[in-house]
């Protein structure tokens, strides 16, 4: 039952929103403000996660179920999801070209169905449908309310997911047909289902593909800048915020248990892939001078880390990639919104051009410095218990990778530090000389993620804690797939 | 049975009433009712498996349904019809009994059991198609389509009774099930050059009438010309007969050898579908680029006869229903945007949104659906097939399929792309009245009922 109201209710606030006219934005903020309590509750509450779980026939001749399933992870990613969008509501309110229209906030809202659906799925039929519904309102926002060459550059991002989601579809089918009559979707069953070596291969890449393209790794990442920066913010802090975590617990919950072996075949060519996506997009992004592509290229390189950790399948990687997720997905929104405000400002978004703000606003200068710190994984803040494990993880694997990837610290530290300097300190200039410090309204929205950051840094245990039973049992599950099949050999 | 002879009275009523010089909007509503009523009449037959005619008509479930489907698709043609009045003026009633009897001839091509049914219906579809193809007169492109149409179609007509007879001359039979019985009791069958020749002049000669390549040249050009109503018409209606006579033929009577023809037609599809979706991205002409998205489509709906299934009846008639409802949908609103603007280029459709939300509205639905995107039917229609596909152990057509897939959502979307994102250059209005909006909704409303609840329409039979 709270499946279902966690589902449809941002659904059902989003058509509210759609005929309410003016008071539009008001009606999906408490919407969504209201689905955030009730996720809180539910998380606080002594509810059995088992209690979530609904299963009613949807298409039987296809053994399609309407199949919802919560575990630990899920419910992280659902808490962050009802946490981000009131506050992507909230930072819109002011935001001029779209700020009065009712068609944005419906997009938002149905946006959060879809992406709570992704989460909590498990038939992989309803898995790709919400997959997909997913997609669309971004596409919409972005491509109505983008900047320069909008039209031509979110139509690349929707083929290029697209082209990733389709090949999915293509495995999805196969693996179906796999599975002893009557043919079932349900992730229970999917999960018991022994696959050839060949098969599993094939199908795992299909799979891979499409959350590759969503995260994004390196090198199917060239959509990501463009779209990122012509976006408009609320359609940014979306995909950088929630969606790209799609495809991270998409690895976690479809991968891993359908193809544990092709899992730990690949893992060392794509902990690979991803260490050098860190180098690379860091790299990058130390010569951007427009800063909203700046952190799209950390973004880049932030979940390479991620999924880099993921792959080496250690306990330290799963609980590391979990809550570095939620971290990275609480900084990036905040440091979309931070740079938002400046340009709106400003009229710029040239790191060069910009400076000293710090003289005439103050509280957006600690706000700005408490996200950034965060993101560079300072320790105290949210980013350094996720990247310390990760970077763990990685060690434990292989020293030199760790090594490696150990880079992403400096070099994030070089491009996101430097940034600060360029933009806030130094003299005021043409641009800066008159800057208005936060409003309440953009207050609302800072001191909240500041907050968060701050209380992970000093207890990250809340996270870490509840995930690290499911953590525990899928390094267990990997474990004993491994150990089978080398029995097998000898 | 009945309502054969129904649908015939309705056109020959429609011929005649023409002298009188009738309010054409009574006529148009009178025929629709007349044709759903006729079309409901079909379902009295259901489950009871009646054959007619000397067993020369084969009523089965799949006929049946067909036959509703097709006098539904028909019916709503002719209730969108109004804006082809518009534009032309005399011999209106004499239309609408063409595509009356044209319908008689798709009904005769679902339901034959004998292979002179078969051609008797292609013959009784096509002839007023040569004639409606042509019916603006004044325009040089609509007389243009006209004549190819007619010469390919004869051509086509021809390959196809060369087929017939070859098979004649070597089963003595024109019965579907006799044929099939001889094929499979004769071991000297499966290497006969005749029937080998025969099924592969068949396939030709269904070919073209579906459209597929490479006998797909004339399509492009007849649906441009024509007018917007006909063409409509023939990219539901013809398109989904076609395929299902396709498919009642192969799957009854050549099953047997089908290593005859089962890769030819493999290679067919993988070019039909190619073809089509890469001809359809160049196009500008809103119109040309539905020819070659139907081409596109052609070849999908021929992946159920390639398979043959037990259920490849009830994937084409999902496809048929999902592909024809939104093509409907698209090539009604092309009218009402041509119709005041004069202009089929994808640019008029600059910033509908903005001038008319309910047009590009239902216009974005018949797109997504004619794309694949879930929730609507055309994604169901589409995961039937590729996953019969794929079970048929045709998983090579299933990828080229898919990536055809990712093409077709390319040039579907530069259409919703013209509405929502563009800003428009040219000023009309656009027009429509309160039966066309209704017409419209509904389409729309079926296409989103079906991508949510396939079964209804899937487990017919």
């Amino acid at each position: 039952m709270y499946a279902l109201i966690l589902l449809f209710l941002p659904a059902l606030v989003g058509l509210i929103c759609f005929v309410s006219g003016n008071s539009a934005k008001i009606v999906a903020f408490l919407g969504a403000i209201l689905q955030l309590l009730i996720s809180i509750i539910l998380l606080t509450s002594s509810t059995e996660i088992s209690n979530l779980t609904v299963q009613n026939e949807w298409i039987p001749s296809l053994g399609i179920t309407f199949y919802l399933k919560h575990d630990n992870l899920s419910l992280i990613l659902v808490l962050l999801t009802n946490i981000l969008i009131p506050l992507i509501i909230l930072s819109s309110f002011k935001n001029r070209p779209y700020s009065d229209n009712k068609t944005l906030y419906t997009l938002i809202l149905m946006m959060q169905s879809a992406l709570i659906g992704v989460f909590s799925a498990a038939d992989c039929f309803l898995f790709y449908v919400f997959w997909e519904a997913a997609l669309i309102p971004v596409y919409f926002i972005s491509a109505l309310w983008g900047g320069e060459d909008k039209v031509k550059i979110t139509f690349k991002f929707f083929i290029y997911t697209i082209f990733g989601s389709l090949f999915m579809l293509l495995g999805i089918i196969s693996i179906y047909l796999q599975t002893p009559l009557p043919h079932s979707f349900s992730w229970d069953i999917l999960s018991q289902l022994y696959l050839s070596n060949n098969g599993e291969f094939i199908i795992f890449g299909s799979f891979l593909l499409a959350f590759a393209i969503k995260m994004p790794i390196f090198p199917l990442h060239t959509w990501q800048p463009d779209t990122y920066t012509t976006a408009p913010t609320p359609a940014t802090m979306l995909l950088s915020g929630i969606m790209l975590k799609m495809g991270i617990f998409g690895i976690f919950r479809w991968i891993i248990p359908i193809f544990p072996m092709a899992f730990i075949n690949w893992s060392n060519i794509l902990i690979v892939i991803s260490v050098v996506g860190i180098i690379y997009a860091s790299i990058i992004a130390i010569q951007q001078k427009d800063f909203k592509r700046l952190i799209a290229f950390s973004s880049i390189a932030h979940v390479g880390l991620i999924s880099a950790g993921l792959f080496t399948g250690n306990l330290e990687g799963f609980q590391g990639a979990i809550i570095q997720m939620f971290n990275h997905g609480i900084n990036v929104v905040g440091m979309f919104f931070v740079l938002e405000i400046i340009s709106q400002r400003t009229g710029t978004r040239e790191i060069y051009s910009l400076g000293g703000i710090v003289h005439s606003a103050p509280k957006l200068a600690i706000c700005f410095v408490i996200i950034m710190l965060g993101s560079v994984a300072l320790p105290l803040t949210n980013g350094f218990a996720g990247e310390f494990l990760l970077l763990m993880s990685l060690y434990k694997y292989n020293m030199w990778i760790g090594a490696t990837a150990a880079l992403t610290i400096i070099l994030g530290a070089v491009y996101t530090l430097r940034m600060y300097k360029n933009i806030m300190l130094g003299e005021s200039n043409i641009n800066t000389v008159n800057f208005r410090d936060l409003s309440t309204n953009e207050m609302l929205v800072l001191i909240p993620i500041c907050f968060i950051i701050l209380a992970l840094g000093v207890y990250p245990n809340i996270i870490l804690q509840f995930t690290e039973t499911y953590s525990t049992n899928l390094v267990s599950f990997l474990n004993t797939n491994s150990t089978s099949v080398s029995n097998l050999l000898k | 049975m009945i309502s054969l002879v129904t649908l015939s009275l309705l056109g020959l009523f429609s011929m005649i009433i023409g002298l009188f010089k009738p309010n054409i909007k009574w006529i148009i509503a009178l025929l629709f009712s007349g044709i759903i009523v006729s079309g409901a009449l079909f379902t009295l037959d259901w489950g009871k498996d009646m054959t007619y005619f000397n067993d020369m008509a084969y009523f089965d479930n799949f006929a049946i349904s067909l036959s509703a489907l097709l006098c539904l698709i028909t019916a709503l043609v002719i209730g969108v019809s109004s804006y082809h009045f518009s534009e032309v003026k005399n011999y209106k009633t004499e239309h609408l009994s063409l595509l009356i009897f044209s319908l008689i001839g798709m009904i005769t091509m679902v339901c034959f059991d004998h292979l002179s049914m078969l051609f008797v219906g292609i013959e009784i579809m096509s002839i007023p198609l040569y004639i409606l193809a042509g019916s603006n007169r004044k325009n040089i492109a609509s007389n243009e389509s006209s004549v190819k149409y007619f010469l390919m179609g004869a051509f086509a007509s021809g390959l196809l009774l060369m087929g017939i007879t070859l098979i004649y001359g070597e089963t003595s039979a024109f019965h579907l099930d006799l044929i099939q019985e001889y094929i499979s009791t004769n071991e000297s069958a499966k290497t006969s050059p005749l029937l080998a020749v025969g099924v592969i002049l068949i396939m030709a000669g269904l070919l073209f009438k579906v459209s597929a390549a490479p006998f797909h040249f004339w399509t492009p050009d007849v649906y441009e010309g024509a007018p917007t109503l006909i063409t409509t018409f023939m990219s539901t209606a013809v398109k989904v007969a076609g395929l299902a006579a396709f498919y009642r033929l192969f799957y009854n009577c050549f099953l047997d050898i089908d290593f005859v023809w089962i890769q030819v037609l493999a290679g067919v599809i993988v070019l039909t579908i190619t073809i089509g979706s890469i001809s359809a991205v160049f196009q500008t002409n809103i119109k040309r680029l539905l020819a070659y998205s139907s081409i596109s489509h052609a070849g999908f709906m021929l992946i159920s006869v390639l398979i043959a299934n037990d259920w490849a009846g009830s994937t084409i008639l999902f496809y048929g229903v999902s592909y024809a409802f939104a093509s409907l949908v698209c090539f009604s609103v092309i009218m009402a945007v041509e119709n005041t603007s004069g202009n089929e280029d994808i640019e008029v459709f600059n910033g509908l949104a903005k001038k008319n939300p309910l047009l590009a509205f239902t216009m974005t639905v018949g797109t997504l659906s004619l794309a694949g995107i879930p929730l609507t039917a055309g994604f169901f229609a589409k995961f039937y097939i590729l996953s019969s596909c794929i079970e048929g152990g045709f998983a090579w057509v299933a990828l080229i399929a898919i990536i055809n897939a990712i093409v077709g959502i390319y040039y579907y979307f530069k259409v919703v792309i013209a509405m929502y994102f563009k800003e428009t250059k040219t000023p009309y209005e656009v027009v429509t009245n309160t039966g066309f909006k209704i017409i419209l909704i509904l389409c729309s409303l079926v296409i989103l009922f079906l991508g949510l609840f396939p079964d209804v329409v899937y487990n017919l039979f």
